[in-house]
């Protein structure tokens, strides 16, 4: 494509932006000058956090200037990648226009050309009513990667054409974890900050440093106020570092042995809540007999943690009330065991007693109507309708659980087998990225022998575009006004700041126009968005255009809020009291697991491939690896293109200790090899003591460096109740290239 | 005379870089350099990881729009690890600081340092500190494009 540049103060061409950017500066600068500055407001899209972060936008001349954490705002402040999005929507490589592939999708080579959108639109819109005619709606996949906003749309549309197969990167992260906790408690009980209340802060496998920077200013209010932190990573964070009292260090994908020792702790010294276990609990006995084979040191030889941390931690937990829990979503369940492992750090939750009670892991008294984990509504996704369609689901016979317990989405990491099977013949990708995936070129070809895929996106990426037949550029979250946020009972509302680039629309638009053309016109507003968002609105009883920006708009509960909710009866819908599980309790016993053959107890079981499951391998390979930990300058795969973010961090390594660097005769910087039984790839060495001796963090999400690949490391196994990968425990060797 | 300057506490920082990029967004309309960096080090010592950021102010003046607010590199901090005020001021949080006298500018510093530390530096680090003249500016990235 050729594209000229236009002066837009006196249409002189130039041959590059920079030229012309120039230009301006010289030849116009009374203008900029005299334009008036104006500011507005959006939320972030730059990581994957719901509700979103909120940025301060100065706008001058149609332009975004400047950046700043937009102010009074809950989530605050704003982290290096939300003001490296500046940068991203000035980026010239940003998709302008749709494209066609001009070559059959066996040929490497897509030759893309630029098409309008109403050949776009056609295009799909014909291919899914050909694939429906032909196999079903349910052979149409709807996918969304990141971000999370227009998450509402798609699986609206999903439910509308009659396809069940809607599904999100949360396959990979955090649905899981959540999976774990409507398994015991019936809710979505993942942990929270600290409150004025809370005496202990346990923070197992995350470090919001660098994946919640805005927690930050909780905690060290928090610790200066004189809360004991317990912090449990492999690695030492710099939230161990800065924060932690007590810092555990458990083997990678041990998590599950280390809270089964801290519950023997618990049980054997009697610290547990006795009033809690014995009225709101289900399966304590049983419970209380498996772990009495996990004593600290039985479980110090499985976890390399001291017994006498083990001890500690467990005491101080259980006494040192209220405590709560921050639990990492995609960590903790990136093992063959992860509904598991969450499922007994969830239980020290319960045995503890420090649920719902102020200061502790609560839930909230008056939610809004809507549902954060999908950024969505029951009723705008129209997810009765979904279970209706239960039967058509792809995943239903692979997992089980989830297809019972997750209305919401489907597991879709086992793409390739539903493509090769037959069931999924297009997939509508928005923001995906098929090298998320372990051994991600089964999912390559899994696009590629679909009949058609259309994938949107902010860029051209071409490790999931070169397998796709209709690539559509999004608008970023400065040209956009979907979807609103809210944190607690206030909501808030966005305007766009600049136009659109070129053609781009968002992503809730595309949705919108691409329903109305298949005939959906009522169910989609005659293709009015803000009408779609005001549908959902409608149960807080205010529209978009009564929420004022920035301030949102706090809607007044029906109460105050309220603790020990399960004696009140607030928790379950037909306002009895107790917990919405089967038994009505948290059910540590897991009745819906027990129905289809799990083990219903948290139990521990060791990672498909690990030192004690798989010694003989591990004399080859005697270091485990992990990945997918976050860096402050990226999130997971995104932001390569971004040169002030590349600057701080320009190429994939691997993070090992000095004591294992020395012993491979590795210095700083230079090239290794990572070998496993499944592959190898290459990337610098970064030496640090992040990891302890044993421990390699490899860096993930580095796609355009195809030898730097992580993810040829990781083996197709998946944990058997949710279908999680095994990105956090796998064993490799490194030695120098 | 008021002198103005940081006091960083390296307790508190976590490497975060997010003053990297507050300071490269105000600063990159200027056509300016980055004129904050956060550098990590390892201590053998005490066998851990440690960021010590570094300023503008151990090299020149702010560049950074500064107006009533803090700069965006101290208001954007999450951990609140940065001060940016009076050091002479008996009365303002950073002069106040200074006053408890456990402030130490870094080894490389002689004349009228305006760049502060306190927070546990590990011994062995403090050898391996650059001088702030080689490590700042973070060279101008430009911004490539004008929409049309
Ligand atoms: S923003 Fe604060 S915590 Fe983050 S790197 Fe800079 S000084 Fe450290
Ligand atoms: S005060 Fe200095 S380091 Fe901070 S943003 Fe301004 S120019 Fe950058």
């Amino acid at each position: 494509m050729s594209v000229k540049f236009l002066c837009p103060y006196c249409d002189q061409e130039f041959v590059t932006k920079m030229v012309l950017g120039d230009h301006i500066k010289s030849a116009h600068s009374d203008i900029i000058e005299s334009a008036k500055e104006s500011i507005g407001y959006t939320f972030c899209d730059a990581c994957n956090q719901v509700p979103y972060c909120g940025i301060k936008v100065y706008v001058k001349d149609g332009r975004i200037i400047r950046l700043d954490s937009w102010e009074n705002y809950p989530n605050s402040p704003l982290c290096s990648k939300g003001f490296a999005t500046l940068q991203r929507q000035y980026h010239p490589q940003r998709l302008g226009y749709p494209l066609k592939r001009t070559t059959p999708k066996s040929l490497p080579d897509p030759r893309f050309v630029r098409i309008s959108w109403e050949e776009a639109y056609n295009t799909i819109v014909s291919k899914m009513k050909e694939i429906r005619e032909k196999y079903g709606p349910e052979a149409v996949l709807f996918y969304c990667g990141d971000p999370k906003e227009m998450r509402p749309a798609v699986s609206r549309l999903a439910t509308v054409f009659g396809s069940p197969n809607f599904g999100t990167e949360s396959s990979t992260c955090f649905r899981a974890a959540a999976l774990a906790s409507q398994l015991m408690f019936g809710l979505i009980v993942l942990g929270n900050p600290p409150t004025r209340d809370t005496k202990t802060v346990l923070i197992w496998g995350t470090n919001p440093a660098w994946s919640r920077p805005f927690d930050m200013p909780k905690l060290f209010d928090a610790k200066e106020k004189g809360a004991m932190f317990i912090v449990i990573d492999t690695r030492r964070t710099p939230v161990a570092d800065k924060l932690a009292d007590l810092h555990l260090q458990p083997r990678p994908g041990t998590d599950d042995a280390l809270a089964l020792g801290m519950m023997n702790v618990i049980i054997e010294r009697k610290l547990y809540d006795k009033e809690f276990v014995e009225n709101w609990t289900y399966g304590f006995e049983a419970l209380e007999e498996y772990v009495k084979g996990f004593t600290p040191e039985k479980v110090e030889e499985i976890t390399w943690v001291p017994s006498d941390k083990i001890v500690a931690a467990a005491e101080l937990f259980a006494t040192n009330k209220p405590g709560t829990l921050m639990a990492g979503v995609s960590t903790l369940t990136h093992t063959t065991n992860a509904v598991q492992t969450v499922r007994a750090i969830l239980t020290l939750v319960a045995l503890t007693g420090n649920f719902d009670i102020p200061g502790g892991v609560t839930v909230p008294t008056y939610p809004l109507p809507f549902r954060s984990h999908d950024m969505g509504d029951p009723d705008f996704i129209m997810e009765k309708k979904k279970i209706e369609m239960k039967n058509k689901r792809v995943d239903k016979d692979y997992f089980p659980v989830w297809a019972e317990i997750v209305h919401e989405q489907i597991q879709v990491n086992l793409l390739p087998e539903y493509v090769r099977e037959g069931k999924i013949k297009m997939a509508i990708l928005f923001g995906a990225n098929v090298t998320i995936w372990p051994q991600f070129q089964e999912y390559q070809e899994a696009l590629k022998n679909m009949e058609f895929v259309v994938a949107v996106d902010y860029f051209y990426r071409p490790w999931t575009h070169n397998y796709v037949d209709i690539v559509l550029p999004a608008a970023t979250n400065y040209e956009r006004f979907e979807p609103f946020i809210w944190f607690g009972r206030k909501i808030y509302v966005r305007k766009p700041v600049v136009k659109p680039y070129l053609e781009a629309k968002t992503d809730w638009q595309i949705v919108f126009d691409l329903a109305v053309r298949l005939g959906y016109v009522e169910e989609f507003w005659g293709g009015d968005t803000k009408k779609g968002l005001d549908f959902i609105l409608q149960k807080a009883g205010v529209t978009i255009d009564e929420i004022p920006i920035p301030d949102g708009k706090v809607i007044p509960p029906p109460g105050p809020e309220e603790y020990k909710k399960y004696e009140k009866g607030l928790l379950r819908k037909d306002g009895k009291p107790g917990f919405p599980t089967p038994t009505g309790k948290v059910e540590i016993w897991s009745t819906i697991l027990e129905k289809y053959g799990y083990d219903p107890l948290p139990v521990y079981k060791e990672p498909e491939e690990s030192p004690r499951s798989k010694p003989d391998l591990a004399q080859r390979y005697p270091l485990i690896l992990i990945t997918g930990s976050r860096v402050p300058m990226y999130t997971h795969s995104k932001w390569r293109e971004l040169s002030w973010l590349r600057d701080l961090m320009p190429y994939p390594v691997v993070n090992i200790n000095p004591e294992d660097a020395e012993k491979r005769g590795i210095r700083e910087g230079d090239l290794v090899m990572v070998e496993n039984a499944h592959g190898k790839i290459r990337v610098h060495a970064h030496i640090t003591y992040l990891v302890p001796p044993g421990v390699v963090d490899v860096s993930h999400g580095w796609a355009m460096i195809p030898e730097a690949h992580v993810n040829l490391l990781i083996p197709r196994v998946f944990d058997p109740i949710s279908g999680f990968p095994t990105y956090k425990a796998v064993l490799c060797e490194v030695y120098k290239a | 005379m008021a002198r103005y300057g940081f006091i960083i506490n390296l307790d508190r920082c976590v490497g975060c870089h997010t003053c990297t990029l507050a300071c490269r967004v105000w600063t990159y309309e200027k056509n300016e350099d980055c004129w904050n960096t956060v550098l990590e080090f390892n201590s053998h010592v005490e066998k851990r990881v440690i960021w010590i950021p570094y300023v503008c102010v151990q090299v020149r003046d702010p560049v950074c729009i500064l107006g009533q607010q803090p700069p965006p590199c101290v208001r954007n901090c999450p951990s609140m690890a940065r001060v940016y005020g009076d050091l002479d001021d008996p009365a303002d949080p950073a002069g106040k600081i200074m006053a408890r006298g456990e402030a130490r500018p870094l080894p490389s510093e002689t004349d009228k340092p305006r760049a502060y530390y306190i927070g546990r530096l590990p011994k062995d680090i403090e050898a391996q500190l650059p001088e702030p003249s080689k490590v700042l500016p973070r060279k101008y990235i430009p911004l490539l494009h004008i929409p049309p």
